[in-house]
């Protein structure tokens, strides 16, 4: 996937798999492994989660796959059962100038 | 909640947690994995060492075994408690442990070896010049590993083949879950 429709489309199409599950524990995605030079918000999918499957999610894997950094704050406080969290996340989501993100 | 912050100061990359809000809200995170992305990789110098590790991991949600930066992990050995870990930073920061890492030809020095011994499965080696009287500090360091070592085994988790002696010449392997670990003094 290299371009921001066909992100949103496998998004989208990810989202109608799982909303339907009601006891959603697990969620991982596996890609070929191909790594594009500019990832793109993979955001609507963790905001899917973190609206209907706050409460069962146990284990996010979505490899090295983007989301910024107000889905990952989302994620974090929404998801209490989360219990392994895999991301990919931008430099500055983590790095700040200041002890700029908190929970 | 984990996140990463820059020390101005020292102008490296730490990880940090929050004070607030992770202990509420990720008591059961045990593992996390981080892909950075959408950037230069030339400009990241993260360092991430083992000194750093071992703090997110005594600082970090109660249940944190597990950290991934870029590929990098860093693990906690379940033997291991947080509490455990502090104490292995503290003694290593007072200077109480003579204790440095060896793997191969790399040695590394004795605050960041003594991190090493929380973090599985990471190798230490002793020496076969190993002594008392050869090496200062020793006792001191072969009674701490003693005492961490019966302080957090249980049942089937840490088997002691071999108390350590200060006549001992040979190198002393440690088995944890069929991973064992030598222990190199100065």
């Amino acid at each position: 996937m290299h371009t921001r429709d066909e992100v949103n489309r496998f998004c989208a199409w990810v989202r109608r798999v799982v909303s339907y599950s009601h006891n959603l524990q697990t969620l991982r995605l596996i890609s070929s492994g191909e790594i594009p030079s500019a990832n793109i918000s993979f955001d609507s999918l963790t905001n899917h989660l973190t609206a209907r499957h706050f409460g069962t999610l146990a284990v996010l894997d979505i490899g090295s796959a983007f989301i910024g950094g107000g889905a990952l704050r989302q994620l974090c406080i929404t998801c209490v059962h989360l219990e392994d969290l895999t991301v990919g996340v931008g430099w500055h989501t983590l790095v700040g100038n200041y002890y700029v993100i908190s929970v | 909640m984990l996140f990463l912050f820059r020390d101005l100061t020292s102008k490296s990359l730490q990880l940090a947690f929050s004070a607030q809000g992770y202990a509420s809200t990720m008591r059961r995170l045990h593992t996390v994995s981080f892909h950075i992305v959408n950037t230069k990789r030339r400009k990241i110098t993260l360092a991430l060492d083992m000194q750093k590790a071992t703090e997110i991991m005594v600082q970090g949600p109660p249940q944190l075994r597990r950290l991934t930066v870029n590929g990098i992990q860093w693990e906690v050995g379940n033997m291991f408690a947080p509490r455990l870990l502090f104490e292995a930073m503290t003694m290593a920061r007072t200077g109480i442990l003579g204790v440095r890492r060896w793997i191969g030809s790399y040695i590394c020095s004795a605050r960041d070896c003594t991190a090493q011994i929380a973090l599985w499965p990471e190798a230490l080696t002793l020496p076969p010049y190993f002594s008392n009287s050869t090496v200062p500090g020793a006792a001191q360091g072969i009674e701490w590993m003693r005492h961490l070592i019966y302080r957090t085994s249980g049942p089937g988790i840490c088997r002691l083949n071999k108390l350590p002696t200060s006549s001992s010449k040979r190198p002393i392997r440690i088995y944890l879950q069929n991973i064992y670990i030598y222990w190199v003094f100065m």
